[in-house]
């Protein structure tokens, strides 16, 4: 209460005490006056109890709301029931303030989170009036907006980064294919010499095959010749046999002649002595015929048996023989047949080796493709690139239509880098190098 | 487990959609201030309650593991968001959907506590009863000096093989 009236209270106290003291003293004390002393005291009383607690409310209520404006909200009115009939007013303000603090409280504490990237924090608006309700709902949507704006940063810088390890390890991949590539074709190419060889060996044995059936067919036909030869000396010792028997024959008569004439020269005594030596002479040249003959027949016999022997011989040789030649002639077709399988697989492998040549030129283009494109991302980037251009990195001899691209890749680059070409020319350029590489790979 | 017994007709008080309960504490938990609603709903008188310590609506349906970790979080500075039920002064009872907040003046020191309540949704506290009423056994097997610690962990460990978040888990309850 200002001093004012505490001063005009005092006063006035102090005159009613004067005045009933005077009252009393000169006693003219009346009815009258007792009624305005007594209305004085009334007044005096009143004011004390009945408005005591509206000030004391009043004067709360003030310092609440002075606090309030400097930012300070939590303070309340407590103790309300000293207030009476004041303290739903207090409880009005109290309430007021309840709504402003927690609406603070709210918006600062989903802020607090949403800046350490804590999204799932809602400014809680229910209880709270109206329009506090509302601005919340306004600041969770914001906050909803702000989360998706940061996933949206993530998500790219998230696929950026996958990009970046893909195409690091499509890189070395396509590497390791290339290396492996160029591997099969080694091995290939080693079948390919095994092929060979296996054909110039086909051929070779052919040929000694052929060798051996013109040695066997000479071996056969001079059997043959054998087998005549021999039925002709079998036949040669038949006559040999026919004249010793003929000689015989005549030894045995050239003796008899002998007998007789030794006969004759007995009886011719003397003159007949000369004779009789002769007729000994031709005995003794007779039976010595004759043994001679008899030994030759031997002989012959022994001839003949194994004329015989050698004949049989030569007939098994000469089935043999045909055998042996049936079989080579067998070998023969073995061989050219090998010999057909080995060309055969010598193409084959020639063109699996065409093959693996032109996949690991396809697999040196894309990997020169994908160096490009590294290096331009990097560039771009502002990063100093780290990936080569170089195409002798691969160390692939390289189909010269892919060379040509390669030339046509380098001078776009180059015509990009020393900014001949926009960022759009340089798209452009790459679409269009690109659908000729995609021709070229599938061609 | 006393309460229980003298309040054997203990009834549901249920909140209204915009009723919001708030009270203060100072930096022990005793409160400085409690609106018209708190008073309404707990049914006391504001002298009744002003210096008294929070926990004198404390239900014993509440495991102490709960209060363990409120106390916990606050004292780090942090938010607490939860469900608890209270006890009225006449012996019936609330839930609420509570989030406590610590105040720090201009200067960064603790002024106390702030406290607003809301109405809870009814299937996060079906899904939470049986929870609690486990940490409740827990509790009761233990003795009184680790059991908070005991439910506490129980609690910890069950969200973690959910593999979610305390305050997670609370918000997506009150949001079903
Ligand atoms: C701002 C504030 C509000 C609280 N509100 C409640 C409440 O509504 N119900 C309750 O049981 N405990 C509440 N507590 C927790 C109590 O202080 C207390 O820790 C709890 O009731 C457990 O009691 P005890 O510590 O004696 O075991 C509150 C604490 C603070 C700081």
């Amino acid at each position: 209460m200002p001093i004012k009236y505490k001063l005009m209270f005092g006063l006035l106290v102090i005159a009613t005490m004067f005045a009933t003291a005077s009252a009393i003293y000169r006693d003219v004390f009346t009815v009258e006056l007792a009624v305005i002393l007594s209305s004085f005291f009334a007044l005096f009383f009143i004011s004390r109890f009945y408005f005591k607690p509206f000030k004391l409310a009043l004067d709360q209520l003030i310092s609440i709301l002075k606090k309030a404006k400097k930012g300070e909200l939590h303070h309340r009115i407590t103790h309300t029931i000293q207030l009476r009939e004041v303290a739903s007013s207090a409880w009005a303000v109290n309430e007021f303030l309840d709504f402003v603090e927690t609406y603070f409280k709210e918006v600062k504490l989903c802020f607090q989170r949403v800046n350490q990237s804590d999204f799932s924090r809602e400014a809680r608006g229910t209880g709270l009036p109206g329009d506090f309700a509302n601005s919340l709902d306004a600041i969770n949507n914001a906050i909803i907006a702000i989360k998706d704006n940061q996933s949206y940063t993530e998500q790219n810088a998230v696929t950026a980064q996958l990009h970046d390890i893909n195409i690091q390890h499509l890189r070395s991949d396509l590497h390791n294919s290339e290396h492996e590539l160029n591997q099969i074709q080694h091995v290939v190419i080693a079948v390919d010499e095994i092929a060979k060889a296996n054909c110039t060996q086909a051929q070779q044995s052919h040929l000694a095959i052929n060798d051996m059936t013109q040695a066997m067919r000479q071996t056969t036909d001079n059997i043959s010749t054998l087998r005549v030869k021999t039925q002709s000396l079998n036949e040669a010792s038949a006559s040999v046999e026919r004249a010793l028997k003929l000689i015989t024959d005549i030894a045995d008569q050239t003796n008899l002649l002998a007998l007789n004439a030794s006969v004759e020269a007995a009886r011719a005594g003397e003159s007949g002595r000369g004779f009789a030596v002769v007729a000994d002479e031709v005995k003794n040249l007779s039976t010595r015929t004759k043994d001679t003959a008899a030994e030759v027949g031997n002989i012959v016999a022994s001839l003949r048996k194994q004329v015989a022997e050698i004949s049989s011989c030569t007939e098994e040789n000469q089935t043999l023989g045909f055998k042996v030649a049936s079989q080579l002639d067998d070998f023969l077709t073995l061989f050219s047949t090998l010999e057909q399988n080995a060309e055969q697989t010598s193409a084959r492998v020639a063109e699996a080796v065409g093959y693996a040549g032109s996949a690991m030129s396809r697999i040196a283009h894309v990997i020169y493709k994908q160096n490009i494109y590294a290096a331009l991302e990097e560039i771009i980037k502002g990063q100093t690139t780290t990936v080569s251009l170089d195409e002798d990195e691969t160390n692939i001899q390289l189909d010269s239509r892919y060379e040509a691209l390669h030339e046509e890749f380098s001078q776009l680059i180059d015509r990009y880098l020393t900014k001949q070409l926009s960022d759009a020319d340089l798209i452009k350029g790459l679409e269009r190098l690109e659908s000729n590489s995609n021709r070229l790979m599938q061609g | 487990m006393l309460a229980h017994n003298i309040y054997k007709n203990s009834q549901e008080i249920l909140l209204e959609a915009d009723d919001l309960i708030i009270s203060k504490t100072d930096t022990r938990g005793h409160i400085t201030y409690a609106n018209r609603t708190f008073l309404r709903i707990a049914d006391y008188q504001e002298e009744e309650v002003l210096n008294k310590p929070h926990n004198l609506i404390r239900h014993p349906d509440m495991p102490r593991g709960v209060f363990r970790f409120l106390w916990q979080e606050l004292r780090k500075g942090h938010e607490f968001f939860g469900f608890v039920k209270n006890y009225t002064s006449g012996g019936d009872y609330y839930w609420v959907f509570a989030n406590i907040t610590p105040d720090f003046d201009a200067s960064g020191h603790l002024k106390g506590y702030f406290s607003v309540r809301r109405r809870p949704s009814r299937a996060a506290i079906d899904t939470l009863i049986p929870i609690y009423n486990t940490m409740l056994e827990i509790e009761s097997r233990a003795n009184s000096q680790s059991a908070a610690d005991h439910s506490l962990a129980y609690l910890v460990q069950l969200l973690e093989s959910k593999s979610v978040s305390y305050d997670r888990f609370v918000m997506t309850l009150q949001a079903m």
